[in-house]
């Protein structure tokens, strides 16, 4: 391409000091990527852009369970909340228990 | 001055977010509130009881952000399903994910105690958002901590005594409702 040759050929100048356009994409995500991390209420956005993503595939390996799939999680979750509600429900039932003896004695 | 819920959040999940990714062998730090010392708790008694459950999650290395938005979006979806028994589920699922009891390769420590420390704040943002933000009329509803402490200021039996106190408790209403029946009849 001729610009990009014109580019190569251009004699660089000392007193400021060229950086490649990637690289200054690179800083610029890297910057809006560390604002929206520590500025953002809600930080949910960023996370498709999380380092941690980046290493699911080796993490998922050494996971105790690999073959972890949405749908998986799915069972869990809805495991958790039936817990969640049994232990609401159950300590509901005692604390009720707890006033009617309280009441009683 | 701050508003008092907001502050009292913030503190309460910073005291147990640190608590469970504390590094191995050293001391449980003191709680700062009733509240944390209630929360470690329940949440360790629900881990025990639970703990298949809880186990596949035992050092975890992966998204743990993305894991825990997952979690909360599916156990705190709305203020009409919203209660303590499903805060307190997920905050001890989140517990979990913290613990580090079972240390990886000793190589990478230092970077996975690096991922832990952000995920550690990341998690503790989110959770407050999401308490302090959409859930805070339920909260305020609810007596706030105070009423979460309220909720649980009866400890949960251990399994037998449970099994035995339900046991009676049956035993008295179907006995009632026997004698009911027969002084009907």
């Amino acid at each position: 391409m001729p610009g990009r040759k014109a580019r190569r050929n251009a004699p660089l100048n000392p007193t400021r000091a060229e950086l490649p356009p990637e690289f200054a994409a690179q800083l610029r995500k890297i910057g809006d990527k560390v604002y929206c991390t520590w500025s953002a209420p809600d930080i949910t956005a960023v996370l498709a852009q999380m380092p941690g993503k980046k290493s699911r595939k080796s993490t998922m390996r050494r996971s105790p369970s690999p073959t972890r799939v949405p749908a998986d999680l799915k069972d869990e979750c809805d495991q958790l909340r039936r817990i969640g509600d049994k232990v609401n429900l159950r300590q509901k039932l005692l604390n009720f228990i707890s006033k009617l003896f309280n009441l009683i004695t | 001055m701050g508003d008092p819920l907001q502050d009292r959040t913030r503190r309460l999940l910073t005291d147990y977010i640190l608590f469970c990714a504390r590094a191995p062998n050293t001391p449980e730090p003191l709680p700062t509130s009733v509240e944390a010392a209630l929360l470690r708790s329940v949440t360790s008694q629900i881990q025990q009881e639970h703990q298949d459950l809880f186990n596949s999650f035992r050092d975890y290395q992966g998204n743990r952000l993305e894991l825990v938005t997952q979690m909360a979006d599916e156990l705190l979806s709305n203020d009409q399903e919203f209660n303590w028994g499903r805060l307190v589920m997920l905050l001890a699922f989140v517990g979990t994910l913290m613990n580090q009891d079972r240390t990886v390769k000793r190589r990478r420590d230092q970077r996975n105690r690096l991922l832990l420390e952000r995920d550690c704040y990341l998690i503790v943002s989110l959770l407050y958002n999401r308490l302090t933000g959409r859930h805070r009329s339920w909260l305020e509803a609810h007596g706030g901590w105070d009423g979460f402490c309220q909720f649980f200021k009866n400890p949960l039996p251990p399994g037998f005594w449970r099994r035995l106190l339900i046991r009676a408790i049956l035993s008295c209403f179907f006995a009632t409702a026997i004698f009911y029946i027969w002084k009907c009849l």
